[in-house]
């Protein structure tokens, strides 16, 4: 190796050239290498091992395509899957939702149900000033009472005078009118509620109940069932703004992957 | 000495290693002329280095035009239908590669023996 130092400077002029050339040739050599021969194919010339080789491949081959095959077909299907499991999750929750929405008030409501006209009496009006006209009167005491009795019967959505009453809703007496979130009604009282029109007609003119009771105090009252009815949504949601639900995962939601 | 190597093995690389480059059939034989035409360029440069009248610009303008020379005679006897032109090309450069790498063996066995000669003498006295 120390022999090889000795004779550089002097192998100089030739060291350039040489490596051009040698560039040039390990390209060349590397290009013959990279030949990308299309034989063509003849199977009519080939001997019987040949053919017996080339089935043999193309068998495997086959057999290779197959497998892959059926690893994407298992693929595409567990993808169909959970593609119609989210649609059907989606149906779910949008289902959810909008029973919600029509619990909360958030939203108008059609169905069928009942209408419940109440007026207050005409003795009120009719009498003389010294009769206290007041246990003759319709009072929110009353319409709460008849709220009551329609919730309790399973009605999904109830409005008194266009006023939905929902949740968080309020009726209050207020003077000489009733405020129903926070907007004044006055009778005659139009109570529509929407539900099973039987099981709510039968429920609200219970025997001894508030419409009984109210009938008593000369309160005309007319009930009556409905096919189809159309209930406003609150105007007005008030705001959460000092509750946080406390989230805890529903049990159907398991149904999903 | 390592820079030629390593100029060779940085060629082969460039070209070999990118999977884009492929060279169709046809072609193939021009390539395989032009190596040979450089093979004998570079042999015939590695006597004249020996001889000592080693010219760096015949080398390269050798070697390139030789093998440029060597696929065009290739191409025009590909071209007038003449048979195993490729053949008659590389057994004339064979031929020529031969000649050089004989000079090159005889001068390359004279001075290992000579060597070799001296130090046995040297390491093997006559008792």
């Amino acid at each position: 190796m120390m022999r090889m130092h000795v004779p550089l400077p002097k192998a100089q002029p030739w060291m350039l050239p040489v490596t051009i050339v040698c560039l040039a040739l390990g390209m060349l050599v590397a290009f013959m290498l990279k030949v990308s021969a299309p034989k063509k194919f003849d199977p009519t010339t080939m001997t019987r091992d040949q053919l017996v080789a080339l089935y043999a491949d193309k068998v495997s081959a086959h057999e290779g395509l197959l497998a892959e095959y059926e690893k994407l077909r298992e693929k595409y299907d567990r993808m169909v899957d959970s593609a119609t499991t989210d649609q059907k999750l989606r149906a779910e929750l949008q289902k959810a939702i909008d029973d919600l929405r029509v619990r909360a008030g958030s939203t108008a409501v059609t169905g069928p149900g009942i209408v419940a006209i109440i007026d207050d009496t005409k003795l009120a009006m009719e009498s003389p000033a010294d009769i206290n006209a007041n246990p003759l009167l319709t009072h929110d005491v009353d319409l709460l009472q008849v709220v009551n009795e329609l919730r309790a019967a399973g009605a999904e959505a109830i409005s008194i005078n266009d006023q939905r009453v929902a949740g968080t809703s309020a009726i209050r007496c207020v003077g000489p009118a009733i405020k129903i979130n926070d907007h004044p009604v006055s009778a005659p009282f139009v109570v529509r509620a929407i539900g099973k029109p039987d099981v709510l007609y039968g429920a609200i003119n219970m025997p001894f109940g508030i419409l009984d009771q109210l009938r008593q105090m000369s309160t005309r009252v007319e009930v009556s069932k409905r096919e189809k009815l159309a209930i406003p949504a609150v105007a007005v949601l008030p705001s959460i703004e000092v509750g946080r639900p406390e989230l805890t995962a529903p049990a159907s939601s398991k149904g999903g992957e | 000495m390592w820079l030629p190597i390593l100029a060779l093995i940085v060629g082969f690389c460039a070209i070999y290693l990118p999977n884009k480059i492929t060279l169709s059939a046809e072609y193939a034989q021009y390539v395989g002329v032009a190596v040979v035409a450089g093979f004998d360029s570079i042999i015939g440069a590695i006597r004249s280095v020996i001889e000592g009248k080693f010219s760096d610009r015949i080398f390269v303008s050798g070697f390139f035009i030789n093998a440029l020379v060597a696929a065009l005679l290739l191409y025009l006897g590909t071209a007038l239908k003449i048979q195993y032109v490729a053949l008659a090309i590389t057994a004339a450069l064979v031929i020529r590669i031969f000649n050089n790498l004989g000079f090159i063996r005889r001068y390359v066995v004279a001075r290992l023996f000579e060597k070799h000669l001296i130090s046995g003498e040297k390491s093997f006295p006559e008792p």
